[in-house]
């Protein structure tokens, strides 16, 4: 029974040990693939695919997300500019925002979703964005009720250091999508990530 | 998800259990039961029969409440109002999520008109558009008028009963002519919000205002506590001046309830109808690529000039390309504990702490047993 007792003791010192460690962090290291290479290389341009040549959708103000491979329907709010240029973040972890400024989903142009990947306590909004693959759908629904749909062409890890803003932002004359989070290696330090992950999508329908 | 209200119940009902536990003990020795043990018991059942009564009310209130419900319309404009008492509960346990999205449009001759679109969605706390599966939503309505909107009212006085979350937006825009005037935009936010134990808050800004343009977030998530490292109160306004005198007003006096949080936001921009614009401009000359779809469905913009913010016809999109890389994550996925392994190592210390008590006794018992042997 002593034996029992002492094994016991054991592993459970050796669990809660393990347990309440730090553990690595799940999005450094490239980003995943369901096959294929390990690292996705950043494509030249904003991915066109199938994307139409024209605006389908007339300006309105997009109001919720939805995205079926990550189980993930979203309310969304507004983002700006903070003073210094810089694009703001949401304020809360787990509603994400779209840049207002730029074009709404559908127009003509580069329409951006932001969201945290985590907070200091636990997993963001976008926790799940860098596991999303060519060809999942993204719902938005934008406020005048039309439903548009976008598909992920690529998803790419960039270092902030080498932030595309251009290629994000900017159009290339189709209608476009991007999605934008955190990702990589987190730098205690800084209290940040030193990548962040950017979804490209193209777009699709609307109904 | 947040399970505050929840928690709260079922320890109403973990308190039922264990009263109940009481009385079955009590039954079993019934023969020898003394007079104080009897009393002991009647006490207990009347504290059963008010823990029960009490678990059935709060879940009628709760009931009655969305029961009484009504689909909440916004009004028309001028003024727009929604999410207010008493078309929104009171009580405790919802997540909330409404916007208001306004277009107030003046034309060179001052013609007015105005798009308001509005949504709103109420659910159980931690359940997110579009799943709206109580009384109301997900529901999207949009009212046009000749007239210009002038205040905007949601999201004031609900759902103070703790454990819910109030997700409020309201996002202005004037379409002006050139040369229109603004005037500042002043905030009145946050102002005795986020004040019990262990609230957060972050405000942008923190303004204490006299009949300010926006009037938010103020004596709101009073109850203490935070959600899923969220700011308790969570609040924003965006845009410095406006061309139209739109004020708002919400999310005041809101969520006061513990384990809450509200986040609303507010954005102001106007579009002026000339090619001109109040924003930063591309600097690579794509602005004609992105001088769009006009607002309100007009017809697509003509080729702004390179380098131009792409304003083209009524009010294409300007080509505002941010710099930098967002921030969007604080490192809690990278620092979180292993949840199962921490729950296998206590379930072993806690079964290693019951086999050493077996062993303990099982020796007493063992010692006992050969000291009667001994004596007799």
């Amino acid at each position: 029974m002593l034996a029992v007792t002492a094994t016991l003791l054991l592993i459970g010192a050796a669990s809660l040990v393990i347990g309440l460690q730090d553990h690595r962090h799940p999005l450094a290291g490239p980003v995943p693939q369901r096959s294929g290479t390990a690292v996705r290389a950043a494509p030249a341009s904003v991915p066109s695919g199938t994307v139409p040549a024209h605006a389908a959708v007339a300006r309105s103000v997009p109001v919720a997300v939805r995205i079926p491979a990550l189980g993930l329907a979203v309310w969304l709010t507004e983002l700006g500019l903070n003073a210094d240029g810089t694009v703001a973040v949401p304020t809360s972890v787990q509603v994400p925002g779209w840049f207002s400024p730029g074009p709404s989903p559908g127009q003509i142009g580069s329409a951006v979703i932001l969201g945290h990947v985590d907070s200091s306590k636990g997993p963001g909004v976008f926790f799940g964005l860098r596991t999303l693959q060519p060809g999942d759908p993204i719902e938005v629904n934008l406020a005048d009720g039309v439903i548009a749909t976008f598909r992920v062409t690529s998803v790419v890890q960039y270092q902030k250091t080498a932030f595309p803003d251009q290629k994000v932002y900017g159009s290339n004359g189709s209608s476009a999508l991007q999605l934008v989070t955190c990702g990589g290696a987190f730098d205690p330090q800084t209290g940040h990530y030193l990548s962040n992950i950017v979804v490209y999508s193209s777009f699709v329908s609307a109904t | 998800m947040r399970n505050f209200g929840h928690g709260r119940i079922s320890g109403l009902f973990h308190s039922a259990w264990i009263l109940m536990r009481g009385p079955i003990a009590a039954r079993v020795t019934s023969s020898q039961e003394s007079p104080a043990e009897r009393i002991d018991r009647r006490w207990r059942r009347s504290l059963l029969a008010v823990v029960v009564a009490a678990v059935g009310s709060i879940s009628l209130l709760a009931l009655g409440g969305l029961a009484a419900t009504p689909a909440s319309a916004a009004t028309g404009a001028p003024a727009v109002a929604q999410c207010n008492p008493p078309d929104y509960p009171i009580t405790a346990g919802f997540q909330v999520t409404c916007t208001v999205t306004v277009e107030n449009y003046t034309s060179a001759s001052g013609a007015t008109s105005s798009t308001v679109t509005t949504t709103q969605c109420l659910g159980a706390a931690g359940v997110v558009f579009p799943s709206c599966p109580l009384s109301i939503g997900p529901v999207t309505n949009t009212v046009t008028s000749s007239q210009l909107v002038t205040s905007v009212n949601q999201c004031n006085g609900i759902v103070t009963g703790g454990g819910s979350n109030v997700y409020c937006n309201v996002n202005i825009t004037n379409n002006v002519p050139a040369g229109t005037p603004e005037s500042g935009v002043t905030v009145d936010q946050c102002v005795g919000s986020a004040t019990g134990l262990g609230s957060t808050m972050a405000c942008a800004p923190t303004s204490s205002t006299t009949n300010a343009t926006v009037t938010q977030c103020n004596g709101s998530g009073t109850g203490g506590g935070t959600y899923n490292g969220e700011p308790t109160v969570g609040c924003t306004v965006t845009g410095a001046a406006t061309a139209d005198p739109v004020t708002v007003n919400q999310c005041n006096g809101t969520a006061t309830g513990g384990g809450s949080a509200v986040t609303c936001m507010t954005a102001v921009s106007d579009v002026f109808a000339a090619a001109t614009t109040t924003t930063t401009t591309a600097p690579t000359g794509a602005g004609g690529a992105n001088g769009a779809s006009a607002i309100g469905g007009g017809s697509g913009g003509a080729a702004g000039a390179g380098g131009s913010t792409g304003l083209a016809g009524a009010a294409g999109t300007a080509a505002v390309i941010p710099t930098g890389a967002p921030q969007t994550g604080f490192g809690g996925a990278s620092e979180s504990t292993d949840p199962a392994l921490v729950f296998v190592g206590g379930a072993a210390l806690a079964a290693a702490g019951l086999t050493m008590v077996l062993t303990i006794r099982r020796q007493r018992r063992t010692m006992t047993e050969s000291l009667q042997s001994h004596d007799s």
